[in-house]
């Protein structure tokens, strides 16, 4: 079955919400996403444009300042609602794997 | 020492990383990129010698090509200057930045997305290119081909379309070539093959380079050649009058500044418009080319007494086809009915009677206006009597012609005269005396008697 879009999320959507958690605009973004992340995942400004601009075609996040070239965004209801839910997922997936990857079976994994 | 430096850049869409490797070394040797035209040719400046790392980005919502982006470019481009990235210059949807940073964050971090992006817009690209070809392939042969088209371009500018054609096959064959050198540096850069210099710089392949810049110069070349024996040829081996050609170049202008005014008013480039005015100029002369069937149908409705359906100029109207008129009466009536005459658009047809053996002849003529050697090509393409076609003694004594040709239907003789500046075409029943033939003249042309 094809997946639809936005029903999982790859690593730069998924920081880019959690930085919209907050009110931010575009290069708070990218640095708040490199604070959450501890420096592992990087946003650049073109990713980030093409992101924000769908996120906001499919109401994920809604425009709620402008000044001059500079906008700000926040998560919807709808935005926060996706997050949760792959946040959810993301926290099934780990747990579910942790039994698997248990030191018992893999001595060098340390969970 | 100069400051400014011209270089014309190979390198399609899907090659931005070798783009962005190319400029990495020019800005080592000194040169920092300004300008990117249309035509291919980049600009750089003098500067002092370091290297940058620069970013060719494809920004799909890029409407504008010259170097002060609006709209939706404008805020592109402020974010990109929030992650540290310079704009410099761009065209079309191709922006080029540069980052004074070591380790830039690089501007699409989502290679898969920045893969798509790029091959969407070269096939755009090759699409657009693939049909202009084919659009123009089916013009030609529309225009070659269809003989109730009107008329028929010189078969000397067969040679434009000869000219075209390799210019159509170099088209196709540089996008070939350069998405082969493509595919294969990216095959030589996964299996390790590719060297790098100092600084990091991994070496483009310079000799698929210089032989995909020489396919370009003679593209070019070819395109250059074929345009000018094109105009050439139709002025000077076709049929069609000067002021036609001045009634294509006219709508081609029409056509040109009807551009320039959409892209001043309505898009409000006018730096778009300076910049790219060899392009436009370019799309004024292929126009003009183009609208030269319309135009040439357009004069010959305007011609005293043309049919509007071919080259054929017509004198007279239609008589009475049962009515047993003379010479004299045609001639009179003609000459006392201008206006019907000029929108009659009919050949003529009247009955000569031959005034001492009381016969009458039924006859048709049609004066051409066209060039003699056209107008026998025609009536051999149209008449397919070439076998039977030989000169007349008699015409050129009585007329004192230059040439004159004879074909011989079952029931029709078919006179094709040249006399001075016109042709007439004369059709009658049985055969013409030589009195009879003085008499025409007299009658066609008094004040030469």
């Amino acid at each position: 079955m094809a997946r639809e879009q936005f029903q999982t999320l790859s690593e730069p959507m998924y920081y880019i919400l959690l930085a919209l958690t907050k009110p931010c605009c575009g290069v708070d973004i990218m640095k708040r996403v490199q604070e959450i992340s501890h420096d592992r995942v990087s946003v650049g400004p073109g990713t980030l444009y093409a992101l924000l601009a769908k996120f906001e075609s499919s109401k994920m996040i809604q425009e709620i300042a402008a000044d001059g070239r500079k906008r700000t965004y926040l998560l919807t209801n709808k935005g926060r609602e996706t997050l949760e839910e792959e946040y959810i997922r993301l926290t099934k997936m780990a747990d579910e794997g942790k039994p698997m990857l248990s030191s018992e079976i893999f001595p060098e994994v340390k969970l | 020492m100069k400051n400014t430096l011209i270089r014309f850049s190979p390198f399609q869409l899907y090659e931005s990383t070798s783009f962005e490797e190319y400029l990495s070394d020019m800005s080592m040797k000194g040169w920092l990129i300004t300008k990117v035209t249309n035509a291919g040719f980049l600009s750089f400046r003098r500067e002092a010698a370091r290297r940058r790392n620069f970013s060719v980005d494809i920004f799909s919502k890029a409407a504008v090509s010259d170097a002060s982006p609006e709209g939706k470019t404008a805020d592109y481009i402020e974010l990109c200057k929030g992650a540290g990235w310079e704009f410099l210059c761009g065209r079309g949807k191709m922006l080029i930045f540069t980052s004074a940073d070591e380790h830039p964050v690089p501007i699409q971090t989502d290679e898969e997305q920045r893969r798509i992006t790029i091959y969407k817009e070269a096939w755009q690209k090759i699409g657009l290119w693939t049909l202009t070809v084919a659009l123009y392939f089916v013009l030609f042969s529309f225009m070659l081909g269809d003989s109730s088209f009107g008329y028929s371009v010189s078969k000397y500018s067969r040679i434009s379309v000869v000219f075209s054609s390799i210019f159509a096959v170099l088209g196709c064959l540089q996008f070939i070539l350069d998405f082969a050198v493509f595919r294969i540096g990216m095959q030589a850069k996964a299996k390790g093959k590719a060297k790098a210099k100092d600084g990091g710089v991994v070496e483009y392949c310079g000799y698929c380079m210089r032989t995909r810049l020489w396919v370009r110069r003679i593209l070019y070349l070819t395109c250059f050649v074929g345009v000018i024996a094109a105009y050439l040829s139709l002025y000077f081996e076709s049929d069609i009058h000067i002021h036609v050609l001045i009634k294509a170049l006219v709508l081609g202008l029409v056509l040109f500044l009807l551009i320039a005014l959409y892209l001043r008013v309505i898009r409000k480039q006018v730096k778009q418009i300076r910049t790219e005015f060899i392009a436009l100029c370019g799309a004024f002369l292929i126009a003009g080319c183009f609208l030269m069937p319309y135009a040439a149908d357009v004069i010959k409705r305007d011609f005293p007494g043309g049919d509007g359906s071919g080259i054929t100029y017509d004198t007279g109207v239609q008589a009475d086809k049962d009515a047993a008129a003379s010479i004299a009466d045609w001639f009179e009536f003609a000459g006392n009915d201008q206006q019907t005459f000029l929108a009659s658009y009919k050949t003529a047809h009247f009955q000569y009677r031959d005034m001492i053996s009381g016969d009458t002849i039924g006859s048709r003529y049609a004066v051409f206006s066209s060039s003699f050697a056209f107008v026998l090509d025609q009536y051999i393409e149209l008449a397919q009597k070439a076998d039977d076609l030989t000169r007349d003694t008699m015409w050129n004594r009585s007329w004192g012609s230059d040439a004159v040709y004879v074909s011989t239907g079952d029931t029709w003789t078919r006179y094709l005269v040249r006399y001075e500046d016109t042709v007439i075409d004369l059709q009658i029943h049985g055969t013409l005396s030589e009195e009879q033939m003085m008499q025409i003249r007299e009658r066609l042309y008094p004040e030469q008697v």
